[in-house]
Formats: structure tokens, C-alpha cells, sequence
């Protein structure tokens, strides 16, 4: 649970805060769910904090002071989105601060979501229905129709399809809402409990991962979160009709079963899944092919060769130092190859290292021995 | 140099498994020795990995492994 510092004043606050240009100990915390009592988009904060920061972050500061501000961390939610962004906390920082007794999934940028999400949604749509009649946002409009399905009529809106491709559309659009957070992070950890259902569906279908530790939020996420990209964590006991509905589903890459919250995010090879604790095995088929599909557009470069997920994330999201790939240019490395770097036993298979030293940043791609047309990583670097 | 075996230590002890933090090691380690067969090999092994562990992909302990192994060798 979250402890509160002897000031008062957590660091995220008051990073925040100083971020803002405001004293950390004189700004009036918005406590009530900024998402819930104000509004989104920067528009107004529950209690008008920061009114007159610039449109975009008052909706981020303002609901990650209200989620901070919360005594129970179960609160922790829905403004962290954004604000991933612009403030690179870290999930070990988030973590940290809500859940001192949390071990962090060992992944890379974490987004905690919690309670609220319900309201967490209504506001989100309650704004769009605003902004496209009071504010000028074009691409507000190429959601819209989905939007406005959903306030015509919530039941057909609640469909899996609609709040999956809502969370997905709405990540695509420029304003950088709560939902925004899915062009932003890698991960979703939803906690246990009240975990509101919905905003895992609408978030689900941009996760490439997502953690949902309770069986009554997986089976309605069902939706969304057979969209989400690569990895979902659940919590589903052995023989629990979600977790078999989910299983059916068939739309993941892999499950691990995580009791309490992501307790270290442990998965068996290939989506051969292994309870971490408190959770029971729940094989689920890896749908590497869809996770690439999600990222790439595609699973294959133009040359044929199957891009597997990890050398799909690589190429999509290159780390600091590293520059992206497209699929075309993985042809032109093994195509254009100057050198065979080596060649490396590996438990699944030997795998060649296959550089092309004329092309900018030097890149290799490593892909099995076997058939030479797996792509199984690449590195290219930004320097050389 | 230290900063590089600090961090691997890190790895190694588990104190630190992200992602996140062995592509910086990966990173940092190609940077410093472009032209070293033996830390390229360490350099592609962190590039297949991946916590949750995958077809032709290293989960942490063999990563750990491996960055001990890389740690002794840069200490010389």
C-alpha cells in the first residue's frame, strides 16, 4: 500500500508538482479520481488544481496526484496513463510507491490500472462527446462512430469488439488521454478485485502486455484483451470457466497465472505457462504470429522470411541505442550479407548471426540455422 | 568500465531482470567493445532476451549466466 512520506508529499507528487511550476507542499491534491471528478483533456481537475496548465496535462497531473493521494492503493489508476510519457517514471518507481510489498513484472514500462475504470471510461467518452461539440479536435471524429455507438447504446457497446478496438482507435488519436497510454507503454498491470472490466477490454487491444489478476475482469476483458499483443498475465484458478473460456479463445500469447499482483511475471517458454503462485498451470496457445501482426502489420518481410515476435518488438521498439527495422530491411541484411557472424548453439535450435556491414547502423539479424527464415531478433545500431 | 559490471552484478543478482535493463546493458557493452568477439556473443545473447522467455529466446538465467561469465572476463 501506498505510505505516505512524513511531508506529505510523495514523489510523484512532487515531481508533478514541480513540473507544473507549483510548490509541492502548498498544491491542494485532487483525492477524489480526477478521472471522476473532473474532467479529461485538461478541460478542469476535481478540485481545479492546475487550472490553466496547458490542455492535455491537467487530465494527467490531476489524476496522478488523485490516484497518489489515494489511501488505498487498489485506487491507483487511471491518470498514470498519460503521464507515463511525459514523466518516464518507471515501473519499479510506480510500483514502488503504490505496492512497497510488489515485485515488479520484469518487464519494461509498466501502467498500473485499477478501480475507477468504470468511471475511468464514462469520463473518457463523457469528454469525446464534449470535445466533438465544443472543441476541435479532428481525429476525435475518426473514433467517433465508435464512441458514439457506445453512448447510443451501452449494451451493444459493451460487446469485447468495442471497447478493444475503442481502447486501440482511441490510442491512435492526438490527444494523448488515459487511453493514450497504449502508444506509450509496453504494459498493463491490472490489479486484483475490482479491477474495472471494461477498461481492460478498452485498453487490452494495445497492450503487449497485460495483467489482469482477476477471473471475473479476464472473462469480461474477454474482448479486449484477446487483442492485446503479446502476453497476458491472469489469475484464473485450474478449471475456472473463465480461464477455460479464455484459453479457448486462443487469442494470447501467453498466460502466466500471478497471485498477488505479478508476483515477478513468469512464463514458460513458447506459452507452455507456469503458475508463479497462488495459481494453478493454464496452457494457452502462443500466438506469436498475432503479436507480430499487431506490431508489424504483417509476419513476414517482403521477402517471405517469418519475423517472430521478439525480433518484431525489436524492430518496432529498438532500445535506447538501437535504431527500428522494417521488414524490408531485414532482406537487405540477409540478402546483402557481408558476414556470417557465427553461428550459436541454442536449446531450440542453432541460430546464425547475419550482418551486413554496408548498410547504416551495421545491422545483424539472427535467425535459426534450420531454415534460415526465422527471424528470431535483430540488432542495429544507432552509432555505427 | 564499472558502471557496466555494476549493472551486469545487478543482472546477475537479480536485483534488477527488466527488459528494460538488459537492453541498456546490451547497449552499453556494444559501445564499449565494438570489435570483442566475446562480449558481441554476450551483446546478441541479451538482444534474445526476453523475462518471459520464448522460442529461440534467453530467459534470465542463462542471460545471468552468461553476464557473470562476461563480468569475470572484462575483470580480466
Amino acid at each position: 500500500m501506498l505510505a505516505r512520506p512524513a511531508d506529505g508529499v510523495s514523489a510523484i507528487e512532487r515531481k508533478l508538482a514541480e513540473k507544473a511550476g507549483l510548490n509541492p507542499s502548498t498544491v491542494v491534491y485532487n483525492g477524489g479520481g480526477a478521472m471522476g471528478d473532473g474532467e479529461l483533456g485538461g478541460i478542469t481537475t476535481g478540485d481545479s488544481v492546475i487550472k490553466g496548465t496547458r490542455a492535455g496535462y491537467n487530465s494527467e497531473y490531476a489524476a496522478m496526484l488523485s490516484q497518489s493521494y489515494k489511501s488505498d492503493a487498489l485506487n491507483f489508476g487511471e491518470g498514470a496513463l498519460g503521464a507515463i510519457k511525459d514523466y518516464a517514471l518507471s515501473a519499479r518507481e510506480w510500483a514502488t510507491e503504490v505496492w512497497s510489498d510488489t515485485v515488479v513484472p520484469a518487464s519494461n514500462d509498466i501502467v498500473v490500472i485499477a478501480n475507477k475504470a468504470d468511471s475511468l471510461l464514462d469520463t473518457v467518452i463523457n469528454y469525446v462527446s464534449q470535445a466533438n461539440e465544443n472543441y476541435s479536435f479532428p481525429n476525435i471524429f475518426s473514433i467517433g462512430g465508435i464512441v458514439l455507438n457506445y453512448l447510443g447504446n451501452k449494451e451493444a457497446g459493451r460487446k469485447a469488439s468495442g471497447y478493444g478496438q475503442f481502447g486501440a482507435e482511441f490510442s491512435r488519436g492526438p490527444i494523448k488521454l488515459a487511453t493514450g497510454v497504449a502508444s506509450l507503454a509496453r504494459a498493463a498491470v491490472f490489479h486484483p478485485s475490482a479491477t474495472a472490466n471494461r477498461a481492460i477490454g478498452a485498453f487490452g487491444s494495445a497492450f503487449d502486455t497485460a495483467v489482469m489478476a482477476d477471473p471475473g475482469d479476464v472473462a469480461n476483458a474477454l474482448g479486449g484483451a484477446a487483442r492485446s499483443g503479446s502476453t497476458t498475465f491472469m489469475n484464473a484458478a485450474a478449471g475456472d470457466p473463465v480461464a477455460n473460456r479464455i484459453a479457448g479463445a486462443g487469442a494470447f500469447n501467453a498466460l502466466a497465472i500471478a497471485v498477488p499482483l505479478a508476483r515477478a511475471g513468469m512464463l514458460g517458454r513458447g506459452g507452455a505457462i507456469a503458475a508463479e503462485s497462488g495459481g494453478s498451470s493454464l496452457p494457452v496457445v502462443f500466438d506469436g504470429e498475432f503479436a507480430t501482426q499487431q506490431l508489424l502489420g504483417t509476419t513476414t518481410t517482403p521477402g517471405g522470411r517469418q519475423i517472430m515476435f521478439h525480433a518484431a518488438d525489436r524492430m518496432v521498439n529498438p532500445p535506447a541505442g538501437r535504431v527500428a527495422m522494417t521488414p524490408a530491411q531485414i532482406d537487405e541484411v540477409l540478402d546483402g550479407a557481408t558476414r556470417v557472424v557465427k553461428r550459436s548453439y541454442n536449446p531450440m535450435g542453432d541460430t546464425l548471426t547475419i550482418r551486413n556491414a554496408n548498410m547504416p547502423g551495421r545491422p545483424e539479424v539472427v535467425v535459426d540455422a534450420a531454415t534460415g527464415t526465422r527471424v528470431i531478433t535483430v540488432i542495429k545500431n544507432s552509432k555505427r | 568500465m564499472n558502471s557496466i559490471i555494476e549493472k551486469m552484478n545487478l543482472f546477475v543478482s537479480g536485483a534488477d531482470t527488466t527488459l528494460k535493463f538488459a537492453n541498456e546493458i546490451e547497449v552499453e557493452l556494444d559501445d564499449a567493445y565494438p570489435d570483442d568477439e566475446f562480449i558481441h556473443e554476450t551483446v546478441e545473447m541479451l538482444a534474445m532476451y526476453r523475462p518471459e522467455g520464448g522460442d529461440y529466446l534467453f530467459t534470465a538465467e542463462p542471460i545471468a549466466a552468461r553476464l557473470k561469465e562476461t563480468v569475470s572476463y572484462l575483470k580480466g
